[in-house]
């Protein structure tokens, strides 16, 4: 896999080798939570940290772990972090664990965790592991925000949940901006995310199969 | 010497001691910050029982200024429990857990359900709790009832997994709850609380686009949810229809309002109102009587204008 080409351990996964739009995992989530912005910005954020953490901890006992039961290891591992993580937001940031709620099972689940651990933790040291997973979750993270823009623009007319399109027409004296539902529902995202990667491959001849 | 993390030995042990590791630390987290998160749990449930009075209020409540506005409505005092009787019961209202009284989508019938009486402007607001299933997940919420026991004040929604931006919008879209102000619990003196439909009509609210099941959700858990407090409610209600009664025909104005525990039902309300008023006044407004023949001067004395006036 193009994994260990350059640009950097951590700038390749923002862009050219994008976990989304280029190793092609963690579509479902990008799929689910891109309806609008603040969703996808806090889920972004989430799987950064929970990434980064992954890697360093699966790095530190790469060498202990028995190579048979390594998956359950990363699983137990993973989803200790996260009901970690749940636990210590309810007790001090409530609000922010209500919004991260549904999605804490989404960060479990996600394929690009399981797959940077497998193919990266498992063998490298800690330092680069904390880039591999800090790049990747960006550039998750990234992909995310473009797509949830898309389509909260187009789909409700708003941003971050504030009226853009209707106030600004409304002002010129024309009706207010007739929603898209298309842009709300989870095709939109795959073709958003499918325009992404037309674009990124016209850019990057390297990424085409011969 | 060099460990064979491949033997068998050597990979049970590695994932008992991880496990047990994990669960300990797992195990003292949760319990040594369980204190702090079931505050926050009550502090949330005080602000969403508020937020059903909010627009009552004038002011939005946030999980910040909920705790001081429960104190300065002595809401902890002004709390009781229901059964599906509209019997008030003992228990502590606070501690109830909606879910627990509710069965497939419907108040069980040994269920104690809660009422918070919020007092604002010297007008009691009785808010209630809901639970039942949107599209994905559990919904649950609360509705303030005037001391009419029909029109509805206000609401407010919460879910567990709907859609964002779609279904989400019951709890998002500050417009949404706001539309069930003035809806009522009661038409005509039947039961049919206010309804959601893309259709539209009297006593409906207009449903979110592209949200119609986690609306259908709302509608039957407002309906489902309220059923558990009807007979507490057609109580408020036959307070309040008895002092009407009372005020139209008799002029007797205070006697009869709820609360004074002078109008439980209509028998106690004639005789409030009749030691009240006297016959002459009552009977002076005729066409009234005829219309509330029944609930105050009785038939005879209505239809033969007063003149002959029994007792």
């Amino acid at each position: 896999m193009a994994a260990e080409k350059k640009p950097g351990i951590f700038a390749g996964p923002l862009w050219t080798n994008n976990p989304v739009v280029v190793q092609v995992l963690g579509i479902c989530s990008a799929l689910a939570v891109t309806t609008q912005m603040k969703p996808a910005l806090v889920m972004g954020i989430s799987l950064t940290c929970v990434l980064a953490f992954a890697n360093v901890i699966i790095s530190l006992l790469r060498n202990t772990i028995p190579n048979r039961i390594r998956i359950i290891v990363e699983l137990v591992v993973v989803a200790a972090l996260v009901i970690l993580v749940n636990q210590i937001l309810q007790a001090f940031a409530f609000e922010v664990s209500k919004q991260l709620s549904v999605y804490v099972g989404l960060i479990i689940t996600n394929c690009i965790l399981m797959g940077r651990l497998e193919a990266f933790a498992l063998g490298n040291k800690p330092w680069p592991a904390l880039m591999d997973g800090l790049g990747n979750g960006l550039g998750y993270a990234i992909i995310l925000f473009v797509v949830a823009t898309f389509r909260e623009f187009f789909g409700s007319g708003t941003l971050f949940g504030i009226d853009v399109i209707a106030r600004f027409v409304n002002e010129s004296g024309y009706d207010g901006y007739q929603n898209c539902g298309f842009f709300v529902m989870p095709s939109a995202a795959l073709i958003i995310l499918g325009c992404i990667i037309w674009y990124l491959r016209a850019k990057n001849p390297d990424l085409q199969e011969k | 010497m060099k460990l064979n993390t491949n033997s068998n030995v050597y990979t049970v042990v590695y994932a008992t001691v991880l496990t047990v590791l994990v669960a300990v630390l797992l195990t003292v987290a949760a319990v040594g910050l369980k204190p702090q998160q079931q505050a926050n749990a009550d502090n949330e449930k005080k602000q969403q029982v508020l937020s059903a009075v909010s627009s009552v209020l004038g002011k939005e409540i946030t999980f910040t200024n909920a705790a001081d506005e429960w104190s300065a409505l002595d809401m902890q005092n002004n709390m009781f429990l229901v059964n599906t009787k509209g019997e008030q019961v003992e228990g502590d209202a606070f501690a109830v857990v909606p879910k627990a009284q509710f069965a497939k989508g419907v108040v069980k019938e040994e269920a104690t359900l809660p009422v918070y009486v919020a007092n604002i402007a010297g007008k009691p607001y009785y808010i209630m709790c809901m639970y039942g299933a949107g599209l994905w997940d559990a919904i649950w919420g609360y509705i303030a009832v005037e001391a009419d026991g029909s029109t509805i004040a206000g609401a407010t929604f919460d879910h567990k997994g709907e859609t964002a931006g779609l279904g989400a919008k019951i709890k998002d879209d500050p417009e949404f709850a706001k539309k069930f102000a003035g809806m009522q619990v009661f038409v005509n003196g039947a039961f049919k609380p206010v309804a959601i439909s893309k259709k539209g009509g009297e006593n409906i609210v207009d449903a979110i686009t592209g949200a119609t099941k986690t609306c259908d959700g709302v509608s039957a858990m407002i309906e489902n949810s309220l059923k558990g407090y009807e007979a507490f409610l057609a109580k408020l209600q036959g307070g309040s229809s008895c002092q009407h009664a009372c005020k139209k025909a008799c002029g007797g104005e205070h006697k009869c309002q709820h609360g004074e525990g002078a109008c439980g039902g209509e028998h106690k309300c004639q005789k409030a109102c009749g030691a009240e008023a006297e016959a002459p006044s009552c009977c002076a407004e005729q066409q009234a009587c005829e219309a509330e023949s029944q609930s105050c001067c009785g038939e005879k004395k209505c239809n033969n204008n007063c003149e002959k006036v029994a007792e």
